[in-house]
């Protein structure tokens, strides 16, 4: 190697490589560069975490929430049904009327009144004064763009609607939606549905970068995972008793739990069962539980033979104790179902045909079914996730044990939820599926119609007797339509049983003294307007 | 050396242009579909418009050739869940890994090197044992469970350092000591060995012959002779330092790299997962070839090898 010394400032690559290389310069190079790679470094510079400091919080105080599931970074409503996007969202946008989640009774929010003129129409007259964090005044064609794009066929949030909404500006504070029949669940749906500008649903790349509501809370900031709020203090409800919050994903349910204990988060999202006694055991901290909207199931593919035989599903009803499911495994931390929705809905009513566990009569009923001590029948697939919903390996285990005593054979395949969430929705690739299923409103419609109607999603199931009956109670007159569902619809889903209702999941939040008037609804988002921090 | 320069650039371009072949593979053939996750109870129809909007309806050849032909001008995509550029993405959370990455390497080395020496020294004494079984402990431990166990300890009952997240220096402490456990454990052994082997040796017999004093043995004659072994052991742990950040990051929730790519497996974000496996594997390259370098500065012997 030539030995030679440069005090050129700028060097070919060459002459570097030809310059004196030893220990000494290695070492002496490497110190150098990391001490300008310390002061250059984005980090040194941006320092990010800087803007998430809460001490600028004018004495209101913030609060950091964590959630355990993570956020689809595109920013419009109607994008997506992802239940972290929708808990930020509850507290940006309002809605036009709410729901009492004690009394099932709705509220204003952005409607002050509304009535159905005529079976197809309902009228809305809309709160006067209120601006968008934006600035700019809400008014009767912002819920025109709103309800018209949301129930629009190209957008997710389609899912929770019958049909596209027809939305007709009488003026500036008077709208009336029409339908194309009657449609008595819609007062319930609309208070899932939030209110955007119509400038911004005009211009849908400007609606993905924010939120821009007439909610409690303005959008901040989102980065790291991390989104930011702070109080709307010009909100029409007064302002909030919080300066703001932030809502960050993280995944691993330990560092949440340790992240609550020592008080760097005030709300964790997804408590398991075993982390219960330790944040109990703390004076500074409690259990939030809520019993919810959501059903976990056991999914049968409709066409997948030979879930298609109704003996069959029937025999597996019977054979499974859900009791010990969720008396054991879940440690109380649930309510086994009676009905094919959840105790909260509107139309719900305890079933007595519910199967309950009955090993001689599940045997019966696969005899009866084709398949004697199972015999002729073929492996079937159960698939369910891990990593989200709790304890699922642990009772799908338990299931499969169950089955096998009856003479079922099981293949019991416990996926990520990336790629269970990818084979749940097809027609077909396993028998059983284990799934839960949160809609944000109490309207049976958005459980029944969605899973039981004409092919309904995931189930694929399709029966015309459940179909004229969904048919029916979704144009009856309100009080009419409660005698239906209860007294004819649930019953014909619990004897034709084309999934079977495990339990009806309860959420497990922690949460920290600091926060007392926390409480999370009953579809897993929290209203934070009137919750404080006090030190 | 210059010859030897530009082979290893060579290899490195292949290797980096396999890794980026295999992470956009690979993340395709495992089940599990973007559009579904963003939207779960989305029909098939507004599926298809979200598929439309990220450019994964296209064949996966020509999303393929598209990929090449951006990155090479630098643009990794976009990554629909954090709502940014890829590039700004990495270049977030590159800085939190490489300091964490940086600050674990500093302090298994400062820490190992020493502990090493010193059970060289008192090879087989009781002294040497009891670093060895440190050793064998930091070896043994596996990453997630050291990190919870510190954090109980030092977080949650003694509240001497945070728990989560990045906001400051004292936030990288129990990342970096749960980082730096298993690569201590592996230099304290090395350095021993090595030590042990090079004490043995004639020049140093004659050096402590000539009169020289224990201590100037130690620094002037053994240690400099240790370096380059020493260097094969951490370039080789530099890499897996990289992938340790990925547990690491997971438990601690820092928002480097690590962390990134395993938010993005789990929810399919293709371009971030493409873009950050070619950046840890061309890391890992670059670090191996630098270390190979490094043997000529540290070693005329192999200098002249280069050379010829």
């Amino acid at each position: 190697m030539t030995e030679t010394r440069s005090r050129k400032p700028a060097q070919t690559s060459a002459s570097l490589i030809n310059t004196s290389f030893n220990r000494r310069t290695l070492l002496k190079g490497a110190a150098a560069a990391s001490g300008v790679a310390a002061l250059n470094s984005p980090i040194a510079r941006r320092a990010p975490w800087i803007k998430r400091a809460s001490a600028q919080d004018d004495g209101r105080g913030t609060i950091t929430l964590l959630s355990a599931e993570p956020f689809f970074g595109s920013w419009d409503p109607s994008s997506h049904t992802i239940l972290a996007n929708i808990h930020a969202e509850w507290n940006c946008f309002d809605r036009l009327m709410a729901l009492d989640w004690e009394t099932k009774e709705l509220k204003p929010q952005l409607a002050e009144s509304w009535t159905f003129v005529e079976p197809t129409v309902l009228e809305l007259k809309l709160r006067s004064g209120v601006t968008f964090h934006d600035g700019s005044p809400f008014g009767a064609k912002d819920v025109k763009a709103s309800l018209e794009y949301m129930t629009s066929d190209q957008v997710a949030h389609r899912a929770w609607y019958r049909e596209q909404l027809q939305v007709e500006v009488v003026d500036d504070l008077t709208v009336r939606i029409r339908t194309q029949s009657p449609y008595p669940g819609l007062l319930y749906t609309l208070p899932v549905t939030s209110i955007m500008a119509e400038a911004d649903v005009n211009n849908p790349d400007r609606l993905k970068e924010r939120y821009n509501g007439t909610g409690p809370f303005k959008w901040k900031d989102y980065s790291q995972e991390t989104l930011t709020f702070e109080a709307n203090d010009e909100y029409w409800g007064g302002p909030p008793q919080l300066a703001g919050f932030s809502y960050q994903y993280v995944q691993d349910p330990g560092t949440r739990l340790a992240a609550l204990q020592t008080g760097e988060a005030h709300v964790i999202e997804r408590v398991e069962s075993e982390q219960i006694p330790e944040i109990e055991a703390n004076p500074d901290l409690r259990v939030d539980t809520t019993l919810t909207t959501e059903n976990k199931w056991l999914i049968f593919k409709a066409k997948m033979p030979p879930m298609e035989n109704k003996l069959l599903r029937q025999a597996i009803s019977f054979a499974i104790d859900r009791d010990l499911i969720v008396d054991s495994i879940l440690e109380g931390h649930g309510r086994v179902c009676d009905a094919h929705v959840a105790p909260i809905f509107f139309g719900y009513k305890p079933q007595e045909n519910t199967p309950t566990y009955d090993p001689e009569r599940a045997k019966a009923l696969l005899a009866e079914a084709g398949y004697p001590n199972g015999e002729g029948l073929d492996t079937l697939v159960y698939v369910t996730s891990v990593g989200f919903y709790p304890k699922t390996r642990e009772y799908g285990q338990y299931i499969t044990q169950a089955l096998g005593e009856i003479g079922i054979n099981i293949d019991f395949q416990a996926k990520e939820p990336a790629a269970w969430l990818e084979m749940l929705y097809a027609e077909t690739g396993a028998h059983l599926f284990d799934t839960g299923w949160m809609p944000p409103g109490i309207d049976p419609d958005l459980v029944l119609k969605a899973f039981f109607y004409s092919g309904g999603r995931i189930t694929y199931y399709d029966d015309e007797k459940i179909n004229a009956l969904l048919d029916k109670e979704g144009t009856a007159d309100p009080e009419e339509r409660l005698t239906i569902i209860g007294d004819e619809l649930l019953p014909a889903l619990m004897e034709e049983m084309p999934a079977l209702p495990l339990f009806t999941s309860e959420l497990i939040s922690g949460v920290s003294n600091k926060v007392p008037a926390f409480k999370a609804n009953p579809n897993s988002t929290w209203d934070l307007k009137d919750v404080s921090l006090q030190e | 050396m210059g010859a030897f320069i530009v082979r290893r650039l060579i290899y490195s371009l292949v290797i980096i242009l396999g890794a980026s072949i295999a992470a956009f593979s690979l993340i395709r053939i495992v089940p599990g579909d973007p559009a579904r996750i963003m939207a779960p109870n989305a029909s098939e129809e507004q599926l298809a418009t979200i598929r439309e909007e990220l450019g994964f309806d296209r064949p996966i050849p020509v999303q393929f050739v598209d990929f090449v032909k951006s990155a090479i001008k630098g643009d990794f995509g976009h990554s629909a869940f954090l709502k940014e550029d890829v590039g700004t993405v990495i270049a977030e959370g590159l800085p939190y890994t490489l300091r964490l990455a940086l600050t674990a390497l500093a302090l298994a080395l400062i820490v190992g090197v020493t502990l090493g020496t010193i059970a060289a020294l008192f090879q087989d004494r009781f002294l040497d044992r009891a670093i060895l079984t440190i050793a064998v402990l930091g070896q043994s431990m596996p990453a997630f469970w050291f990190g919870l166990v510190l954090i109980l300890i030092f977080s949650v009952r003694l509240g001497w350092f945070p728990s989560f997240g990045y906001k400051g220096p004292k936030y990288l402490i129990l990342p970096a000591v749960t980082l730096a456990i298993s690569l201590l454990a592996t230099l304290i052994r090395s350095t021993r060995l090595v030590m042990v082997d090079v004490l043995a040796q004639e020049y140093v017999k004659a050096a402590r012959a000539r009169g020289l004093r224990r201590r100037t043995v130690v620094f002037r004659h053994a240690i400099p002779n240790i370096l380059v072994p020493l260097l094969t052991v951490v370039g080789v742990q530099l890499g897996y330092l990289l992938g340790g950040a990925v547990v690491v990051e997971a438990i601690f929730n820092v928002p480097g790299i690590g962390l990134t790519i395993l938010n993005a497996v789990l929810r399919r974000d293709y371009p971030v997962v493409q873009a950050v496996t070619i950046l840890m594997a061309g890391g890992f390259v670059l670090i191996n070839t630098i270390i190979d370098i490094s043997y000529g500065a540290l070693d005329p012997r192999i200098r002249r090898e280069m050379t010829r």
